[in-house]
């Protein structure tokens, strides 16, 4: 569905270095800190910003030959960016009924109203959370194979995300082969929606591991100095000097609950992978 | 580009009152004696203004890397940009000649509708002109130094022109060339602005669709 393969862009010092693939049918999430890379990928990913280097193929087309007609089989959302604020929802329809063939007008302000966006006010007057609404019900109005999703939950409150994450699992469900690329600063909504998740740092990718794995077979290991000098290090990723010793973070959970049973072995979530593999040092 | 250009068309409806007022104002004018051609050249480039005005709404909030995720391609912007302002100007040069045309014949005695029309198609041309060269500028510059770079082009064109007519001998040669054209009849008149216009507009269309292809969006 999307494949990045090499792409490079270079700001200044920063260097992104990407290689990754959004398969059909996979939800697929991007996770990393502020200035990680993340939307520098996406935009690479819609040939919105030229790459030094690599291929990203979409739909089976290099990204640059796209026509109008494939990026119809997109559904976008852009963190900083979205329609004009000087539009309304009712020209928003509009505009999409000309721009879709496959864009229901009727659902699209259906599900507006469902969601409490008014039809008649201007964007530039909608809080954060009505424009992060907005920007979601337009990438799904269309019927589109990929959605790119760059930060869709960002301003929402709980209630707001648990909505908006309900809805795209919705769309996902109508039709198999529908994919998504997303990226979120909220690491337990990546949890919950994908299938397998990137981990980029500093422009390059650290980690990547199918979700699943990643909550039922990772850990953390907590050990003091002399523990740590004695034990197998074979299954261990990395690791984070503390007061008491050291954080491990391991792919192997229960190898060590098996075979070491004198220490703490816990289970962690995404944003402990990722505190460990930013912050830590590899083994 | 229907998508581009119903995005324009509601922007500009947005923003009716704006239109309300120049309309009033140019109806204005000609109630109070002014040349009704006056009229037609302050409504039609007024109403084409409002083209580098969505160039601005495109680019504000980083909102050209949405819209270019959107099925548009780059050429297809610049087509729209100029279809829309040929639009717009165009449907307030027809409104303004029509009533203007009205107007003249009730008002004036020695009113001659050939003239009018040549006049008006005149005012045409220059809305034509002035988006070929403006919209460029407004491609390569955003919408706001786009007005600076137009301002002091015109001043350095103006300026330019002036001096190079002062030079020894131009005035004469500038007035053989138009008597030659002159002598060659209205149909190759007719001929030589055509292909002049066509040209211009060859030139500015081809120079915003390479200027949009190499933009780095922002």
């Amino acid at each position: 569905m999307l494949k990045f393969a090499g792409v490079k862009k270079q700001y200044g010092t920063f260097v992104l270095d990407v290689s990754m693939e959004v398969k059909p049918g996979m939800v697929t999430g991007l996770i990393g800190a502020n200035g990680a890379g993340k939307s520098t990928t996406f935009k690479a990913a819609l040939n919105l910003i030229p790459t030094d280097g690599g291929e990203i193929r979409l739909f089976g087309k290099n990204v640059e030959t796209l026509t109008p007609q494939d990026k119809e089989k997109l559904g976008v959302v852009l963190s900083d960016s979205g329609f004009s604020d000087w539009l309304t929802v009712n020209d928003v329809a509009v505009v999409l009924d000309a721009m879709y063939r496959d864009f229901s007008k009727e659902e699209f302000l259906r599900r507006c109203g469902e969601f409490g966006l008014p039809f008649k006010k201007k964007i530039r007057d909608f809080s954060t959370g009505m424009k992060a609404k907005l920007k979601l019900l337009v990438a799904i109005s269309h019927e589109a194979k990929l959605l790119i999703l760059d930060e869709p939950t960002a301003g929402l409150d709980v209630v707001g995300r648990e909505e908006l994450l309900a809805l795209l699992q919705d769309y996902l469900g109508e039709q198999e082969e529908r994919s998504v690329l997303i990226s979120s600063h909220i690491a337990s909504d990546l949890e919950k929606f994908c299938d397998d998740i990137y981990m980029i740092h500093d422009g390059k990718i650290i980690l990547h591991e199918e979700t699943d794995v990643l909550l039922g077979s990772y850990g953390i290991l907590k050990v003091d100095g002399s523990q740590y000098e004695k034990m197998d290090k074979s299954a261990i990723l990395c690791r984070k000097k503390e007061e008491f010793g050291y954080c491990l973070l391991t792919d192997s959970r229960q190898f060590y609950q098996e075979n070491e049973p004198g220490l703490i072995v816990e289970k962690c979530g995404i944003d402990d992978v990722i505190l460990l593999m930013t912050k830590g040092e590899r083994v | 580009m229907r998508g581009l250009l119903v995005k324009d068309l509601r922007l500009l409806a947005g923003q009716k009152r704006f239109f309300v007022v120049v309309v009033a104002i140019g109806l204005f004018f000609m109630l109070s004696g002014q040349d009704p051609i006056f009229t037609v050249s302050y409504c039609t480039l007024l109403l084409s203004f409002f083209t580098a005005s969505t160039i601005s709404y495109d680019e504000f909030n980083h909102g050209f890397f949405y819209l270019f995720s959107l099925p548009v391609s780059r050429k297809g912007y610049v087509a729209e940009k100029y279809l829309f302002g040929l639009l717009t100007g165009g449907a307030a040069w027809v409104a303004t000649t029509v009533i203007g045309g009205l107007y003249g014949s009730m008002a004036q005695e020695d009113f001659l509708l050939l003239e009018w029309i040549a006049g008006a198609v005149g005012i045409l041309v220059v809305l034509v002109i002035f988006l070929c060269l403006t919209l460029p500028v407004q491609f390569k510059f955003g919408s706001e130094k786009g007005r600076i770079v137009i301002s002091v082009g015109m001043i350095a064109l103006f300026l330019g022109l002036m001096a190079f007519l002062k030079m020894d001998g131009v005035l004469e040669v500038v007035a053989g060339v138009a008597e030659r054209i002159a002598s060659l009849g209205t149909v190759a008149v007719l001929g030589v602005g055509v292909l002049f216009f066509a040209i211009v507009v060859a030139v500015s269309v081809a120079a915003s669709v390479h200027i949009m292809e190499k933009k780095q969006l922002s």
